[in-house]
Order: structure tokens, then C-alpha cells, then sequence
């Protein structure tokens, strides 16, 4: 897993994970937690992600929860193909309409 | 439970399956609408390939698997049942019945001959499904890459077969290695699940949350025409972490009510009406019964129905349970229990009566001994204990009390082929078929039925043309009749056909030397000529006769099991066979007399009463050998002269009278020793000439006494 801070601007804590599993979430949970304080915003790109299952739904949603709850933005980025379709299979479209899919850190 | 132990099982109940796949495809050629049925003949079918499979009958497998995909699609209503298809079904059913016949109960390989028919008979099948390709398109959304809301496959479904699942799984279950979204990938493979909505409540913040525990429920609505079980079965695997509700649609509750209404009569218990209506799974039913039974132990209070239980889990909308009730209600009204029976080993049931037959013989022996102890304690007691033994061994009769319906049931198929095969048209009607009779007695008066009916539809039942001619109905009928009548089971067979022409046989019997020319015979004798060994007019040779039972065969298989057989006839109007039977051959309760010091017992069921021959009686009658008994003739025979017992008739004698098809008849004796319970013994092979002796038993006190033929004996006291 990669992690690396944004170059610019405000602090923005951004993940790379590569599988979204019951194996994975607690890795990708904690490496958020652990600057989190510092982040205003949280930014996932998901564009290596190759599975991604029930508990990574879960993660994304309470990701999802938490920004909306303490006003930071949440950008998903560049889901993978896999991604896209656990999240439609589970009537989760709208996590993927609410940000858009491209990444602007590139 | 040895493998050989697991083969019967599975032959015995394929053989079930079998017969009741027989049953539906006859009850769908009366109605081919009757939804039940199909889907019993779909279970059956469903069940056969399941369990061949497990025996790799993989012919079995394949060939079911055809018939089964042609149901499914008339279950389904994707086309409708024809009478060719039922026709179809019935030989393929034969045709698993010989496949199973040949490799489980003969365990011999597939022969070629065979394979080659079942793969005939596949292609029929097959060539009866309307054209379309189900699997294509259950394979096609499986591997649909992307979900669409529109619901492909089933743009007719409508909102009618969408599903609605509640998902709410334990917190551990991702741990376990389960994964939610791989279930309700499984669903696609069912068919469309139209929405999943993900119930987040129990999320916590982020800087909570486990993130190995599952905080998500999921509402699913899945498009559909797949059974209840079928969507369980994805969910099998964390049933028991997870709470999860599988509801019909609304707009389907009515449907299931109806549905309920329509139920065949048979009775269900609450439960199974819902299962089998498809509204409730088995497992919801045990989950709710456990409950039940929980609450009913923490509450102490009064039970709690079982269908409150239910609605209270929202298990099953409140109008199912409703209409269920109703049907429970009604079904109970007829009293029929079904589905609630324990194979037992036959040998086992047999080991159970020997004892009884024993207690029966020591009880008796002991009551005695009671009496002649003159203790009133004691025999007080023994009666208690008597009457208690007579309870055990009339249930313990009981348990081999088959209906014999079961029996008659399978003459629909036999009437329906021979009249194809005989180009008549042929009607069978069954009455009776609640008569109970001893499960041997059911088994092996099967075999001289089949005889009978097929001679009846043979030989009984004229061609159309001459039933026009006679103005008859062009339709023929044979009746199948079962009623008890005084102790005996009476058989009746039935025809409507051109009876049997009396000169015919006298003319063949005298040429056959069985009658002397000038021989005087009554009707009776007859029609019972036809039962004498190598008998046969001309008349009676086709490709259905001579398969090997004659009629000669046929009277010895009923003499054989205590029974006799008396054909009625009249010319151009039909033919009446009936078979009397013993209701068990194994105990009767008798009545015990004396002739100076030899016992003999009467089967009880045909003492009608008891007299003392007075002294100016004997005189009259010993000229006649009849007296008269309140104004009617009673012809009587001396049981001493009978037997050529030798002695002297004491001072007092009594007449025991004896009824046998409505025709009296008196037994003169020289004691009455009254009621007394009798286990049958046989007589030996040395005894079986013996006419007026139908077989032995061991009294209490270790004497013999001969139970006596009654109808054999009333023939020889009826002679002129």
C-alpha cells in the first residue's frame, strides 16, 4: 500500500489501496487514523484496487459517513473496474456519483 | 448405517416416488390443470435424480434431469400439459422404474439397449418442450458484466416474482470468511436482483468502527421465478449467524391464499400448508417451532399458536395464517393424519405380533389359573391385565393394517394401458378404499387382482360396437369395492360387461370330463368350474390371458391366505367376483366348545347365537337335521358325527349358531366354554386335506383345540 501526502494546499490524506478485503481494511483503516487529525480531506484512489468485498463496502461507507458528518470532502478516485461493479451490485452508486471519477492530483 | 442398508432405503423410497409420480400423471389426465400435482410429480422427479445421483446412477441422473426440465417448465407455466406429454411422462416414468430396477436392485451394468431407449425416450421429452432455451439466458445474466435495472430476462415478470429479501447478518461473519456481496452475486445467478439497499444504523463513526465487523444490513429485491428453498440455499452457509427474512411480494399474498384454499384434501399440520405453499421454508417452520417451544418453557404461561409466533417474526403476512388455519381446521375435520409415518422393518413387526400371539396364549393361562385359584383379588387383576393385552395386541394388529387403497390405486394404470391396448374404452371406479387389511394379505392379493381385472376388461367388457348394439353405454366400468362384512374383508370386482354364458362352460367342463353329462350343478358351481385347473373355453385366448396366473392359481392364492373367491354372473349384464378375506391371519377371537373331551373354537365374528337343543327338538331333528328356530329353518350338523368323535352326547346339548354370508346354520356341541382369544397356529402339510379345519391353537392350559372352518362346514350342513 501506498500512502503519500498532497503537495499542495491543504493537508489531504490520500490512500492507495490495492484490495479493499476483510484481509486489507484494518491496514487501510489504521494508516488513516494515524494522521488523520492532520487531513482535511480525505481522498481514496481506487484505481488499483482488484477486490474489493463486503467489508471494503463497508469501509467506503463509513468513509463516506464520516466526511459527510464532519464536513471534509471525501473523493473517491478512479475507481477500478471491481470496484464500480460491488458498489452498483450493492445499491451504492451514489458514492461514486458524489465525487467525480478523475483524478486531480495528476 | 451400512452402504447395502442405504441402497434400500433409496430403492424403497424411489419406488414411493415412483407410484406417486404414477398416481399424479393419471390424476393430470383428469385435470391437467392441477397445480398440486405437477408439483408433486416435480418433487418426485427432483428427488429420484438427487438421491441417484448420490449412488452415481448418473443414467438415472440424466434421464430425470430431461423429464425434470420438461415440469419445471409446465410448473412454471411457461407451456401448458397435453395429454401427449402425459403419456410421454408415464413411459419415462416406467423407464426410470427398469433403470433403477436393473442397476440398484439387480446392481447389473447399463446395457446398450437400454441406454440406446432412454436416449430415445430424451429426445421425445425433449422434443416436447416448446423451443426455447432457458439455461442460455440464466447462464447469460451470470455473466453479465454490468447490472441494468431493467430485468432482462423476465420483461414478463412484472412486479410479480420480485422477491424480497431481508439480509441482517451476524457481526462475525466477515471474520468467519464470508462475504455478503458474493452472496447477493450469487442472486444474479437467479435471476435480477432489481435493488439492493444497503441499512447502515448500525455504522459507526469512522473512528469507531471495527472494520472487520459487519455494521450492514442489506434489503434485497430479486427478480425471480426460482423456488424459496433455492434462494435459502445461498444463504445456507450463514443461516445460523444471520437473520435472514425471504418474503413474497405483497401483490403474491392473495395468490398464496388462494392457493391455500385450493390445496388438495389432504390434511396438513399449520406448518406444512405454509411449506408447502411455498410462504414458510422448512427451517423458518423448525426456527419458529424451537421459539415457540422456548417461550412457552420461559413464560410457563399458555402455549402461544404456533401461526402467532409466526406473524410476530413476520415470518408470514397474518391473511396466510388465516386462510392456513382454516384449511388446518378443515383438514382435521376429515381426520386424516398423513406424512407422519416411521419405516419399520416388516421382520420386526412380525417379532412384535409372535410375542403378542404369546402374552395372548400366557393371559389366558393365567386368568384360568385365577379362576380355579378362586381368589377374586387375583382374578380381578388378571382381568385387567387381559383386557390390557387385548388393547396391545389389537394395536399391535393395528400396525399392519394397511389401507388398501394403496392397492387399488394402482389398477388406474393397469385399466387405462389394457383399455389403449384393447381399444375399449374403459372406466375404473374404486369404492372402499379406506378398508384396512393385514399388510400380507394386501401384498399378495395384489397379484390374483390384476388377473381378475385384466380378465374382466379381457373377456367381461365387449367391444364398443357390441355394447352399441346391446344399448349399453359405450363406455365400460369396472368396480373395485372393499368393505368389511362379519370379520372378513370382502373384495368385489365389478363389470358391466357381457357376463358369462353358463351352457358354454357346462358344455366345456363335461367335454373336459370335470362334470358327469346328467350332474345337476346350481349357478354357483358353475361359475366356480372356471377355477378348476386347465380350464379354458375357447373364447378365453388373447395376448392378455396366459401370463402365467390362471384362474386355478388365483382361487389357490386366495384359499392360500384363508380366503375364498364366488363369481356371480348374469348374462348381458356383467360379472361380480367376490373375494372374502380374513381381516389378519394371525389372531381371532374365538369361541371355545367342547365335544366330549376335545375342545374346538368358532371364530367369534360368526356365532350369531347359542341354544340348547331340547330334548323333543333332537327328536324331530335328528330325522331332519334341521330345527326350527323361532319359526326359520336352521339345518344343523353333530360336530360328534362330524369328527366321528365316538362316545355319548351328554344329557344336555347346545347349538351354537354360526352365520356366514347372510346363511345360518347350527353346530351342535356338548359344552360352552365361551369367548376365548386364539392364536393361529397352521396346520401341518399332513393336515392340509382336512376340509372343516382352518388350523390349531394352545389353550391356556397346554391343550390343543382345533379352530373350525365354519364356511366349509356350513356347506356340507346346507347339502340336501
Amino acid at each position: 500500500m501506498k500512502k503519500k501526502s498532497a503537495p499542495t494546499g491543504a493537508r489531504v490524506h490520500q490512500l492507495t489501496p490495492e484490495a479493499l478485503t476483510i484481509q486489507s481494511v484494518a491496514a487501510v483503516l489504521n494508516s488513516w487514523r494515524e494522521d488523520q487529525a492532520h487531513a482535511e480531506s480525505i481522498t481514496l484512489n481506487l484505481s488499483q484496487v482488484q477486490k474489493i468485498d463486503a467489508a471494503g463496502v463497508q469501509l467506503l461507507m463509513a468513509f463516506s459517513h464520516h466526511a459527510t458528518q464532519s464536513g471534509k470532502a471525501l473523493s473517491l478516485l478512479n475507481p477500478s473496474e471491481s470496484v464500480i461493479q460491488s458498489l452498483t451490485l450493492l445499491g451504492l452508486t451514489h458514492l461514486l456519483l458524489s465525487t467525480d471519477g478523475k483524478d486531480e492530483t495528476t | 448405517m451400512s452402504l447395502d442398508q442405504v441402497l434400500n432405503t433409496f430403492i424403497a423410497e424411489s419406488q414411493e416416488l415412483l407410484e406417486t409420480m404414477e398416481t399424479q400423471l393419471l390424476a393430470l389426465e383428469q385435470d391437467p390443470t392441477d397445480k398440486e400435482a405437477i408439483n408433486a410429480l416435480f418433487r418426485a422427479a427432483h428427488t429420484i435424480k438427487g438421491s441417484s445421483g448420490m449412488f452415481g446412477m448418473d443414467a438415472v441422473v440424466t434421464f430425470t434431469h430431461t423429464m425434470e426440465t420438461l415440469l419445471d417448465r409446465v410448473r412454471s407455466d411457461k407451456q401448458s400439459l397435453t395429454t401427449e406429454m402425459i403419456a410421454e411422462l408415464l413411459i419415462a416414468r416406467d423407464h426410470i422404474a427398469e433403470l433403477i430396477d436393473h442397476l440398484a436392485v439387480q446392481q447389473l451394468p447399463l446395457d446398450d439397449e437400454k441406454a440406446l431407449y432412454g436416449a430415445m425416450l430424451s429426445k421425445r421429452l425433449q422434443a416436447l418442450q416448446e423451443t426455447e432455451a432457458p439455461e442460455v439466458t440464466i447462464s447469460a445474466s451470470a455473466n453479465a458484466p454490468s447490472l441494468s435495472h431493467d430485468c432482462i430476462d423476465c420483461n414478463n415478470c412484472a412486479q410479480n416474482d420480485v422477491w424480497h429479501i431481508s439480509l441482517r447478518c451476524g457481526p462475525n461473519i466477515l471474520r468467519q470468511g464470508n462475504d455478503p456481496a458474493a452472496m447477493i452475486r450469487c442472486l444474479q445467478t437467479m435471476g435480477e436482483v432489481v435493488s439492493v439497499h444497503p441499512i447502515s444504523d448500525q455504522l459507526p463513526p469512522l473512528t469507531e468502527m471495527d472494520p472487520e465487523t459487519l455494521y450492514l444490513g442489506f434489503e434485497i429485491a430479486l427478480c425471480s421465478q426460482t423456488e424459496k428453498s433455492a434462494i435459502e440455499e445461498v444463504f445456507e452457509w450463514v443461516a445460523d449467524d444471520c437473520d435472514i427474512r425471504i418474503l413474497p411480494p405483497n401483490s403474491l399474498v392473495a395468490d398464496y391464499v388462494s392457493l391455500i384454499h385450493s390445496l388438495p384434501e389432504d390434511p396438513y399440520m399449520l406448518g406444512e400448508i405454509l411449506v408447502s405453499s411455498g410462504v414458510l421454508t422448512r427451517k423458518e417452520l423448525d426456527q419458529a417451532l424451537i421459539r415457540q417451544a422456548k417461550e412457552q418453557k420461559d413464560r410457563g404461561d399458555v402455549s402461544k399458536p404456533l401461526g402467532q409466533v409466526l406473524v410476530e417474526q413476520e415470518l408470514v403476512p397474518p391473511p396466510v395464517v388465516e386462510a392456513a388455519l382454516e384449511r388446518q381446521k378443515q383438514a382435521r375435520d376429515v381426520k386424516q393424519q398423513e406424512n407422519r409415518f416411521i419405516r419399520v422393518n416388516a421382520d420386526k413387526l412380525d417379532t412384535l405380533i409372535n410375542l403378542v400371539g404369546e402374552l395372548v396364549i400366557t393371559g389366558s393361562a393365567a386368568q384360568l389359573q385365577a379362576q380355579i385359584s378362586g381368589m377374586s383379588h387375583l382374578a380381578e387383576v388378571n382381568a385387567q391385565i387381559n383386557t390390557l393385552v387385548e388393547e396391545i395386541r389389537d394395536s399391535a394388529l393395528k400396525l399392519r393394517m394397511v389401507e388398501i387403497g394403496e392397492t387399488f390405486n394402482r389398477f388406474n394404470r393397469v385399466v387405462r394401458d389394457i383399455s389403449k391396448e384393447l381399444g375399449k374404452d374403459i372406466r375404473l371406479v374404486l369404492q372402499g378404499t379406506d378398508t384396512e387389511l393385514d399388510k400380507t394379505v394386501v401384498e399378495k392379493i395384489a397379484d390374483p387382482l390384476v388377473h381378475l381385472v385384466r380378465n374382466a376388461m379381457d373377456h367381461g367388457i365387449e367391444a364398443p360396437e357390441v355394447r352399441q348394439q346391446a344399448g349399453k353405454p359405450l363406455q365400460g366400468t369396472i368396480r373395485l369395492n372393499a368393505y368389511h362384512d362379519s370379520g372378513n374383508v370382502v373384495i368385489e370386482i365389478s363389470d358391466d360387461g357381457g357376463g358369462m354364458r353358463k351352457e358354454r362352460i357346462l358344455q366345456k367342463a363335461i367335454s373336459n370330463g370335470l362334470v358327469a353329462p346328467h350332474q345337476t350343478l346350481s349357478d354357483r358351481e358353475i361359475f366356480a368350474l372356471v377355477f378348476e385347473p386347465g380350464f379354458s373355453t375357447a373364447e378365453q385366448v388373447s395376448n392378455l390371458s396366459g401370463r402365467g396366473v390362471g384362474m386355478d392359481v388365483v382361487k389357490r392364492n386366495i384359499e392360500a391366505l384363508r380366503g375364498s373367491v364366488s363369481i356371480d354372473s348374469t348374462e348381458g349384464q356383467g360379472t361380480r367376483i367376490l373375494i372374502r378375506l380374513p381381516l389378519t391371519l394371525a389372531i381371532i377371537d374365538g369361541f371355545l366348545v367342547k365335544v366330549g373331551q376335545d375342545a374346538f373354537v368358532v371364530p367369534l365374528d360368526m356365532v350369531v347365537e347359542c341354544l340348547e337343543l331340547e330334548a323333543e327338538q333332537t327328536q324331530t331333528a335328528s330325522e331332519q337335521q334341521y330345527v326350527n328356530l323361532r319359526g326359520e329353518v336352521l339345518p344343523f350338523i353333530r360336530l360328534r358325527e362330524h369328527f366321528a368323535l365316538g362316545g355319548q352326547a351328554g344329557k344336555r346339548e347346545n347349538i351354537v349358531v354360526v352365520q356366514v354370508q347372510g346363511q345360518k346354520a347350527g353346530l351342535v356341541v356338548d359344552q360352552l366354554l365361551g369367548e376365548h382369544q386364539t392364536v393361529i397356529k397352521p396346520l401341518g402339510m399332513l393336515f392340509n386335506h382336512l376340509k372343516s379345519i382352518g388350523g390349531s391353537t394352545i389353550l391356556g392350559n397346554g391343550e390343543v383345540a382345533l379352530i373350525l372352518d365354519v364356511p366349509s362346514l356350513m356347506s356340507r350342513a346346507c347339502q340336501p
